[in-house]
Order: C-alpha cells, then structure tokens, then sequence
C-alpha cells in the first residue's frame, strides 16, 4: 500500500478499476493451454505452466477466471501451509495454488493433467502411514495381553 | 563416505511429507525462475543429497544478514535443510562461544573436508587483521583456512560480496570482499544490505540441488540478480508518464509515482525486491515510499548520494563552472584587448600602396 | 569486485562533467566577451530609423525561414526545425534532465511523458539523418563542408543515440549505455564554444547586429 489510506468505497472502486488492467498475457496463456491440452489427448503428455513466471494484471486474471470457470473438484490441502487444488471448467486443465503457513501466496500453477500428482497419496508418505498403523496396533494389542 | 546422512532420511525424521516436499520443489523452481519441468530434476536432486555441512563466518559486519535470515517466521523447509540440518558453525547463533565454537569449526572441517560450504557475511579487515579477530584468530587467517577445504562460498551481504560499509570510502580498516582474497574456490555472491532471506535460503537450496547457479560478471546468480529493479518496478508507469514525486511529502509522493527524481537508484540496481519483495512478499522500500539505495551494488555507499538524481552531476560542478565564467570573461577581456592591440598595431604599421607599386614588385 | 559500468557512469557524472562544464562554461564566455570587447567603432551620426527595436524584432523574425526558401531547400529548413524543436523536448522536458536543472539552479518544471520524449528524439534523428544526406549529396554543399561541420553533426546525434538506446535498453549493459550517454554529453559540452555549435549563443548576437544595420536607416559615420 502506498502512503495513502483510501476509504472502503474507494478502495472497492479502485479494486473495480484496477480488475480491467491488463497486460494481454491472457489470451496467449489461454492458447498456450489449449495446445497443452491437444497434447495431453493425444501423447497423454502432461504441461505445468508457472504462473508466477509471467507479468499478470488483475485483469488477465479475471479473463481466465471468465473462461476457464470453476469444475467439479475443488481440494484445499493442509501441507505446510495451505494448497489450493481444483479443476476448472475445462476439464484436464487444473489451478494449484500454494500458500505458506502465514497464507502468503507461494506459487501459482496451471497444470494441464487427468490427475495432478500432488493430490495423490505418495508412496513414501503411505510407507509410513503404514509404519505408524503398525506401531498403533502393536501399542494396542500389547496393552491388551497385559 | 557410506554413512553419511541422507537429506532425504533427515527430512523423515523431521516429519516433512512427500507431498510437502514436492509442494516446496515446485515453488522452490517457481522462486529460483526455473522452469516447471525442472521440478522432477530438483526433487531427485535434493533427494539424492547428502548432508552438506555448513560454516557461517561472520566478520567486520552488523549482523543485519544473520538477523535477515532468521526472519523466515515460518518453518520452512529451506529453513530447515539450513538451520537445523546443516548448519555446523554460526558464533552468532550457536550457544558455544570462544575456543568452545572454534572447535564445533575445526571438527566440521576436518570430518567434511573438501565438500563443506562456507557461507562469510561481513568484509575482511586487511589494513591491521587485529581489527576483528574471534577467539584471537584474525578474520584474514580464519577466512583463508576454513576457505581452503571448501566446496565453494557463499558471500553473503554487500560488505562480504563487495566491501560493503566497511570498503566505503575513506576504508580505514582496509576492508575487501571475500573474493579479493580466495582466488582459488567458487564464490557466489548474494549481496543486499541485507539480501532477502528467499534470496538467500533459494541460493543455498540451490546449490544443494542443482549446485552452482548460473551468475553475472558480478557473481550473482542470475535467477535473482538478472533485472533491473526499474524494469519489475509497479511505479515504472508513472516514469514513462513523465510523473514524479518532488519531495517526500508532495502531491507526487501521496499518489505513488515515480521516485527517480528523489534518488532512486532503480534503474542501475539489479535485485529481486520489486518481484520476491520482502517480508513474504509485503512490500519493498520503494513501494513504501523510499527510493533504492542500490545496496545491491558494488560501492553502493559511495555513488553519488543516496538522494541524488542519477543523471545529476556527482562532483562540485556549481563552484566549478562559477570559476570558469570568471575565468573565462577575464581571459575574454585580455583576447579582446590583445586583438585589438594587434588591430592598431596593424593600422600604424599600414602603407598607403597604389597601383604604380603593384605594378613595380609584380 | 568492481561494477566497471556504474564506475564510468560515476566518472562520466564526476570529474568528467567537471572538466566539460568548466570548458563549456569559460569557452562561451571567453568567446562572448572577446567578441564584444572587440566591438565597433562609434557611430557619430544620429540614426534616422530605430536601430535598437529592429535589432531586437530581428532576433525574433529570423526564427521564421525567408519566403521562397523553403520552397527551395526543403529537407535543410523543415528537417533543421524539426531536428532543433526534438532536441529541444528531449533536453528539455524529459524528467531525468529537468532534476540536472533543479540541482543546477533550484528550478523545475513538468517533464513530459516518454511517448513524447521518445517520438521526439526518434524525429530529431531522422531530421539529423537527413540534413547529412543533403549534405554530402548535393556537391556545393559537400564542397562547402568541413571536417567541423561533421563532427558538430556526430557530436550532436550521440547524445540523442544513446540516451535512447540507454532508456530503452536496445543493446549493451544499460548502466553502460547512460555512461555513455553522459560522457556523449560531455564530449558535445567541450566541442561546444570552438565549433558552430556556438551558433546557440551567438545567434543572438550575430540577429540583433543584422538588425540595427537595417534599422539605422542613414549614413554612418
């Protein structure tokens, strides 16, 4: 924020006007993901783009909000910090935001995927959800002999 | 060596799951300016890694760096590989002090010599090394040892990157930079009065992952160092707009334009602070209304003046170009009055000539 | 480890800048003051007309080209304009000289956006561009060119090129190119009272005089 110290009515204009502010980098991404996802069909080949990567104006945002719309999955995980999954409109095509613990943006990713990795349990973290199951049940039966 | 710890198995311990290690391999990538498909790469990498001791020595400096980096309020995990994994020396932080420390030195050294990394922060005294000493070893001897069994060095902070303060002019302890002495080990230079603690940490992740970062003819990694504050700076529109704050409380100033005017060293400085900003991405001293310093730069303490346009003129040109009209008009006057001399001179000088004497010589 | 750039910026925006104001400075004055000490002899006839306000109208009227000239040398006249009015906005309005005048004398004034100063210096250039081209052209002309006249021409263009290269980022390292552009600034500052660039100041002169010669109107004595 600059010094200055707008009033809530402002501040909701001025959060109107600066939402047409674009830098025109919507309508590339947007074909860039189109692409990705003609390859995703056809080589089932998967495409992670870095949105942090790219100048992005509120505008442009809005404009891939408009067209990519929301879909069926909307995950929020608990990881370090919060982790925004969801798929939107266009299936295949995914929005994954993290967030560090003080829920500070960290990175934002379009990823073009019939299943991003991070929503699937990982081997190692089951390895030892198992490891601790066995410790539980161990506790449990012990205490039961006694 | 086989039983050196794995990174991998030290972050088990630590409770970090997969997921939360590849959520930080992705924004590690994404930070670092890396392209996302270089995510598989970092992760197999920082994986595969062993545990790299680390030696922090701090020299002629204000701790302002080390103070930086410990304000990554939440535990990250570059926060983690570094404090509570690798880090074997730091008399700041470490409980040990004097000869007790030296020895948590020594002994890093000796178990992992040749593959530990040292990360300096301050500038080395060479005028009279008993300007800083620890423990009664000068920082020029404990620069020169610990450095000859390293990996390579992290310069951290313009006073180990450049001088720094302690460099600035008149220098009277004689401070360099850490690479005005080591010639023989790669150094990386991370400078900022202090760096941004990403910066830092993202440095040191990446060298454990994918080891020395690409780095301008100035040492610094080129993720971080590559662009000019200016050309990521959101106040840039109002300089292409001719728009300017004056003073630090005029109209210009309360609507947020540009600084350049007031000092600013933004289009000279190369630094992430417009992109990663500070304080978890809070802000950064322009957009809190104060024009760069430049710190990010070598002898930044002595370009010019903090306040000064960068295209006003750093010397005493006024009083200069005062003398010179006076000089000037005076040596005027005396080319006049010498001309004119001439002129008369010529005049007596001059014979009446007619056509019967031209025809005569000719 | 130095910044060998930013280095020559500082010496380019330090001593450099020292040396070329004193230069600048003394060498006009030096030239004015010469000029007019020389000055001419006294007129004992009581002029009929009025010399003093034709001299000073003169000043001024001369700015506007004599009927049928540009008619006959266009690309000399519109290209001259054009390239004297660009270069004018570009020293003049853009904002990053106007703090060099407000550190110099205490005084500013609005800069211009940078759609201006830029479409102005890209129009000086070109104008620049052209006046050469009719220079070495047109055989009288290149017959009357001096080596002089070339270098007041480069002398001129640098500045221009490499302010813009510097504030666009074309090529090279940018803190380069603005020490560049100052030390361009420099070398035009130094050249300035020994070459026509001296035509600046002494126009003035050189109009008024023209001026009362026709508004004297009777014999001189």
């Amino acid at each position: 924020m600059d010094c200055k110290q707008p009033n809530d009515q402002t501040s909701a204009e001025m959060a109107d006007v600066l939402s047409f502010v674009t830098t025109g980098n919507a309508r590339p991404l947007l074909h860039e993901i189109r692409h990705a996802l003609d390859k995703l069909l056809a080589i089932g080949e998967t495409t992670i783009i870095d949105l942090g990567a790219l100048p992005f104006g509120p505008g442009d945002a809005r404009e891939l909000e408009d067209i990519l719309g929301q879909g069926e999955i909307d995950a929020t995980m608990t990881i370090m910090g919060r982790s925004h999954v969801r798929e939107t409109g266009v299936p295949g095509v995914w929005r994954i935001d993290h967030f560090d613990e003080e829920d500070e943006v960290q990175s934002r990713f379009i990823e073009i995927t019939f299943m991003p990795d991070i929503l699937k349990t990982q081997r190692e973290d089951a390895e030892r959800g198992l490891e601790h199951l066995r410790e539980r049940l161990a506790e449990l039966e012990g205490n039961r002999q006694t | 060596m086989p039983n050196k710890p794995m990174l991998k198995d030290l972050m088990k311990t630590h409770g970090v799951s997969r997921r939360a290690f590849m959520k930080y391999c992705a924004s590690l990538a994404s930070v670092m300016a890396l392209s996302p498909a270089m995510v598989p790469r970092i992760a197999e990498a920082l994986e595969n890694a062993p545990r790299t001791s680390v030696i922090w020595l701090s020299f002629q400096e204000c701790t302002g760096c080390t103070e930086a980096i410990t304000r990554s309020h939440a535990p990250t995990i570059e926060d983690m590989i570094f404090n509570a994994i690798s880090l074997d020396y730091h008399h700041t932080l470490q409980a040990a002090s004097g000869h007790a420390a030296e020895e948590a030195r020594e002994h890093a050294m000796k178990e992992h010599w040749g593959e530990y990394l040292v990360v300096v922060d301050g500038s080395i005294p060479i005028k009279d090394p008993g300007y800083s000493t620890i423990a009664g070893i000068s920082n020029l001897d404990m620069l020169k040892d610990t450095a000859a069994g390293a990996a390579a060095i992290v310069s951290v902070g313009t006073c180990a990157a450049y001088g720094g303060v302690g460099h600035a002019d008149p220098n009277p302890t004689g401070a360099v930079a850490v690479s005005e002495i080591i010639k023989d080990k790669p150094i990386i230079n991370v400078p900022g009065c202090p760096p941004i603690p990403v910066v830092m940490t993202g440095v040191l992740a990446h060298f454990l992952s994918l080891g020395i970062p690409e780095l301008d003819e100035l040492g610094r990694p080129k993720a971080f160092f590559g662009n000019a504050i200016h050309d990521r700076c959101y106040r840039r529109p109002f300089y292409d707009k001719g728009l300017f704050a004056n003073g630090f409380d005029d109209e210009g100033a309360k609507e947020g334009w540009c600084l350049y005017k007031l000092g600013c060293k933004g289009p000279t400085t190369k630094a992430a602070c417009a992109t990663v900003k500070w304080n978890n991405g809070v802000s950064f001293p322009i957009e809190a209304g104060h024009p760069c310093l430049g710190c990010t730069e070598p002898d930044f303490w002595d370009n010019g003046g903090f306040y000064k346009p960068l295209s006003v003129p750093s010397g005493d040109y006024r009083r200069l170009g005062l003398a010179a009209v006076a000089g000037g008009a005076a040596a005027g006057v005396a080319g006049g009055l010498l001309a004119k001399a001439t002129k008369a001179k010529a005049a007596k000088a001059h014979e009446t000539v007619d056509a019967h004497d031209l025809e005569k010589s000719s | 480890m130095n910044n060998e750039a930013f280095d020559l910026l500082m010496w380019a925006r330090g001593p450099a800048f020292d040396i070329a104001i004193i230069i600048f400075l003394g060498g006009i004055v030096l030239r004015v003051v010469e000029i007019l000490v020389l000055g001419r002899k006294k007129d004992m006839a009581p002029p009929k007309g009025n010399p003093v306000g034709q001299g000073i109208r003169t000043v001024f009227s001369r700015t506007s080209p004599p009927e049928g000239l540009v008619k006959f040398a266009p690309i000399t006249y519109i290209g001259g304009y054009i390239f004297h009015i660009g270069f004018f906005i570009a020293f003049f309005f853009f904002a990053p000289h106007i703090a060099l005048f407000e550190d110099a004398f205490g005084i500013s004034w609005p800069g211009w956006g940078r759609a201006i100063i830029e479409g102005a210096t890209a129009l000086a250039l070109l104008a620049l561009i052209a006046l050469f081209y009719t220079r070495i052209s047109d055989p009288i002309r290149r017959s009357l060119t001096t080596f002089d006249d070339y270098i007041v021409l480069i002398l001129s263009a640098l500045p221009l090129i490499t302010g813009y290269v510097a504030v666009n980022k074309l090529f090279g390292d940018p803190t380069f190119m603005m020490a560049l552009h100052v030390l361009s600034v420099n070398a035009l500052l130094i050249a300035f009272p020994f070459t026509k660039l001296m035509h600046a100041v002494t126009f003035v002169m050189a109009r008024y005089y023209n001026g009362t010669i026709q508004g004297r109107k009777g014999a001189e004595s």
